[in-house]
Order: C-alpha cells, then structure tokens, then sequence
C-alpha cells in the first residue's frame, strides 16, 4: 500500500463516522438544526442588547457576531468531527482505549475521528453563516477569519485533550472536565474587555479562553501580529503538554471489563 | 521461532480509596514461551490475571516490570507495527460500528490494515462465504445477533491474515451451532499457520482449538502442559463405568462414589491417589458379572470446576 493510500484512511474514517450518524437522517438534520436556531437565540439577544447600548468597552454587534462566528466555527470542528474528544476522559476511566490501541493506525487521532458529535455540525453551519451575513464578507476578511478559526480551533482541540487526558492522573476526570469545559465555552463568547484584572491572567492561562474572546479584535477588526503569534505559540505549548501526557497517561492505563460497542 | 515470550512479565494496578492506596497484583511476573503455530488455551477464574496478561501482549497495557516479546516484537513499544501481524477478539468489545452493516467495518478494517482494495475486497468475500455471513454484509451490526456479530468480530479478527490470534472468551454468549462454527474457523486459521492464544471458560473451546494449556491463578502459572495431561494433573479422580451381564446393587466401597445406577449399570468415582486403580477394578469384577468396563479421565469441565473451586476456597 502506497503512502497516498495510507493517507486516504482518515478521511474514509471521518466518512464512515459521518454515515453512522446518517443513519438515522431525520434525527441529524433536527439536532443540526436545533442547534443552529440555539445559536442564533444567543445571537438575537445580543442583538436586543445591542440595540439598546449600542457600545460595550469598545465592541460593537459585529465584534460579538465575529466571536460567535469564530468561536461556533472552530469548537465545531474540533468537537463535530472530533466526536470523541468531549467523552474521552469518560473512554480512558471507562477502559475503552482497547479497541483503538490493539489496531495499527496512531490511536488518538483514530478515537478522535471515529465519532461525529452531530449537534456540534449546527455551529460549524452556524459560523459561516454570520461570517456571511454580518461581517462584510471580503477575500482578506475570509483569510483572517479562517486563521481565527484554525488558532481557536487548536487552542480548543489542545485544551480540551489536555484536560481529559488528566483522566489518566485522576482516575475520575470526566465530571471535571464537562464543568471546566462548560466555563471555556462560556468565556470564549463574551467581549474580551469585561474580564479585568486578575481573571484576565486566568483566561490567558489556565483557562485560555482570553484568547479566543480576544480574536474579534486583534485578528478580524485590526490583525495583530504579536497577538497572532503569542496565540499560535501558546496553542503548539498546549498541543505539546497534551501529547506528553496523552503518551504518559498509556502508561498509566487501567483498561477495563465494561461492554463495548462503537456506536 | 517463538511467537510469544515473556519473562517476569508483571502487572500491578494501584488503587486508591480515598486517602488510602493500595495495590493489586494482576500477573505476578510469568514466564511464557509459544512456539509459531502452536494454540494454546490460556485458562483460570475470574481475576487470575487472564485479559490483563493478554492486554500486555497486544501492547494495550504497559506492564509494571518484566519484559516481552511478540513476533520479536516489544508490545507496548511498537504496537502499531505489531498490530499489523496480530489479530484481537476481546469478547466484551466490539470493534464492529454499531449502526453500518458490518460489510463496511470489514472495508474500514482494510483500509486500517493497509491491505490493497482488491485484497480486502476479496478477504471479506472469502471470510464471509466461510463465515456463512455473506447476506448478512449489508445488514446494519444492531440488527444481527450476538452469534452472528460475534462470527463478524472474528472474520474481522482475521482479514489481514494476522500471523497471531489473540481470542478473549471468543464465544461468550453464543448458541451451541455458532461455538462450533467459531471453533472450527479458529481451528482453520491455527492449521493454516497462525498461532492461537485463547482464553475461555468454556471446555469445549479448549478441548476443540488448543492442544496446550497453561493455567493461570492469582496471576501466576500454575500448570503448563498438553490439555490431555491437564485431567490428570489437576483432578486425580478416576471414573469408572461399568456393565453387568446381571442386575447390580450399589456397591459400599469406602472412598468411592457412586454417581449414577441403573438396573444393570454403574458410574463411579474415587481418587486414584486414595485408592489405587486396579484395587477397585479387581474389587468390582470380583463383585459383578462384569460385561463392560470403562475407566476414564474426569470431562474437562470438571477440572475446570475444581480449579475454579480451588481459587474460591483460597483465603
């Protein structure tokens, strides 16, 4: 088999995910959908907010509708097509590695992909959309926008696989995790300059949701060099801190005796 | 060449209850050599260290000290490429997506095991037709029965025509028919060259595929021999089967049991270690117009029993 092959097994992955999900259609396009007007509620009271203070700290509408765009794009992608990263502290304490470790492919990607979170596809439709009918939609914008998205969306994958693979530390991590996870998503959807002081050095932190709420700003309205950068280092940091405990969490692995099945 | 070794392998899981932490030893450092093409039934209760020794021979637990090799190949060091040359049937996990027929793990798999389109193609037409599963390719995995999905988990297990088989409790849950069916494929492939590692609670997966058994309690090796010695080993008992030319009575001999009595026949049991054999027999001949005798091996379910019994009298 020829490297191209070997290649073409992740996106035959990814489209296998996808056709477990479709088999049952009318249950993926409602919770798509569902999704979807979720998202544009959030939007619509902003909107209400906004029309009775038309300014807050410096942020317009278009500011919040940019970071809904960015932050509903790249969560989408990581968690939609990365189905299994919001249940893998649940896999590791669970004992479900099994499968993916005793097969010849690398097995994080290979869990990751193996699943299709469907509600996350209603953000990954969601974000576009207001890209396309709130922020003057031009060839630069596209660019910046999509390097939002791609720095968001590795700051979030980096994040999250750092916080569930503290399974492997903690023994129980999953209810950690959807609560800390919970507070990254609310933090990367509110304006960047109603945070001050010591909260701001948390959210550039332990929580980096500061550089998400902060990408309106500093990539779409007025690009950033320096931000860019730090925000692209600090996502390599992370994605490296979470690929060295992933590796040190295997050692730790427990496996386990649950019936299985991959759904 | 040797497919499996091990030497001390070892494995302890550390637990922690609340401020308290202790720790339990899974597999208490085995010795194992396998030959290439040999079957061997890896045997023992529940918890004596079973699914955790296979778990270190596939690569999916690193073990706590010792070391191993499969196919000369450290495990849980190179598992990918090691996984390219083994096959795994962890009964209690499925490795078929739920909710797509089958047909399309069996090409995911392929693709997964590097094979080229047409070969996987024709190794899952093969494993089917063999499998008596060829109908059943575009039928989604929810709808088929344990027998059936558990014939797709080992056709699964078999498309890349691994050179070892690693078989966890391969037929828990199955009907008599689909046991035979799963035996006899597991046969064909350890008689076309691949090595069968396999633990079962059930005798008739033992007695059927391995030739050689090892058994394990507590984590450690307590017998290691052919299945036909592992009756004699482990159980000293003795049955005695005999038919009269005249009705019979029960006999009351001491340290003998009378297990079954018909009008002209008798089943007995007694251990040829309290008793030796042909004291009895000249003893029943004297008291019987003997027809017919048998004298055999307790069945294999009964040494699993009494190994079984043993590790549950253990303090």
């Amino acid at each position: 088999m020829s490297t191209a092959d070997r290649r073409r097994f992740w996106p035959r992955l990814m489209l296998t995910a996808m056709r477990a999900q479709l088999a049952y259609p009318t249950a993926f396009w409602l919770t798509v959908l569902a999704m979807v007007l979720n998202d544009g509620v959030w939007l619509a009271f902003w909107w209400l907010y906004f029309s009775r203070f038309p300014v807050i700290h410096g942020w317009r509408l278009e500011d919040v509708a940019a970071l809904w765009a960015i932050s509903a794009s790249a969560l989408g992608i990581v968690q939609g097509f990365g189905g299994n990263l919001t249940r893998l502290a649940r896999l590791i304490m669970q004992g479900e590695l099994d499968v993916y470790l005793s097969l010849p492919k690398p097995a994080l990607p290979h869990l990751l992909l193996s699943r299709v979170n469907v509600a996350s596809l209603g953000d990954v439709l969601f974000g576009p959309l207001v890209f396309l009918a709130f922020l003057h939609p031009s060839l630069a914008r596209l660019g910046l926008f999509l390097l939002a998205v791609v720095l968001a969306g590795a700051i979030f994958l980096a994040f999250l696989l750092l916080l569930h693979t503290m399974a492997f530390f903690l023994g129980r991590a999953d209810l950690l995790a959807d609560q800390v996870t919970i507070s990254m998503i609310t933090f990367s959807t509110y304006p960047s300059p109603i945070f001050q002081g010591g909260l701001r050095l948390v959210l550039f932190t332990l929580l980096p949701a500061g550089f998400i709420n902060t990408m309106p700003v500093s990539i779409l309205r007025s690009p950033d060099p320096r931000f860019i950068a730090g925000a692209a280092a600090f996502a390599l940091l992370l994605g490296l801190l979470a690929l060295l405990a992933w590796r040190q969490g295997l050692r730790r692995y427990a496996s386990g005796n649950l019936f299985q099945a991959r759904l | 060449m040797l497919a499996v070794r091990t030497e001390g392998l070892r494995k302890v899981f550390e637990q922690r209850r609340g401020r308290e932490r202790s720790s339990h030893v899974a597999v208490a450092g085995i010795d194992l050599q396998i030959e290439q093409g040999e079957a061997v039934a890896f045997i023992g209760p529940n918890g004596a260290g079973k699914s955790t020794t296979i778990k270190m021979l596939t690569g999916i637990l690193h073990p706590s000290s010792g070391s191993a090799e499969v196919l000369g190949l450290v495990p849980w060091q190179q598992r990918q490429r090691l996984a390219l040359q083994i096959g795994t049937v962890f009964g209690q996990r499925s490795q078929l997506w739920f909710h797509l027929p089958a047909g399309d793990t069996l090409r995911l798999l392929g693709a997964i095991y590097e094979l080229p389109t047409d070969v996987a193609r024709w190794r899952s037409e093969e494993l089917a037709e063999r499998f008596a599963l060829r109908e059943l390719l575009t039928v989604p995995v929810r709808k088929l029965s344990l027998g059936q999905r558990m014939r797709f988990e080992i056709a699964a297990s078999l498309l890349h025509q691994p050179q070892v088989l690693f078989l966890d409790e391969p037929t828990v849950g199955l009907d008599v028919i689909a046991k035979a069916e799963v035996r006899e494929v597991i046969r064909e492939a350890n008689q076309g060259g691949a090595t069968v590692f396999l633990t079962s609670h059930d005798a008739g997966d033992i007695e059927s595929i391995a030739r050689r058994a090892i058994v394990i309690d507590h984590g450690a090796i307590v017998f290691d021999g052919k299945v036909s010695s592992l009756r004699r080993q482990w159980l000293t008992d003795k049955v005695v089967e005999l038919r009269s030319e005249e009705e019979v009575t029960p006999p009351e001999m001491p340290g003998v049991v009378v297990e079954k009595a018909s009008r002209y026949g008798l089943r007995l049991r007694f251990s040829a270690q309290d008793l030796p054999v042909r004291q009895v027999v000249a003893d029943l001949l004297e008291r019987y117009p003997v027809y017919d005798i048998t004298i055999s091996d307790p069945p294999l379910e009964s040494v699993i029993a009494a190994i079984y019994q043993r590790e549950a009298t253990r303090p």
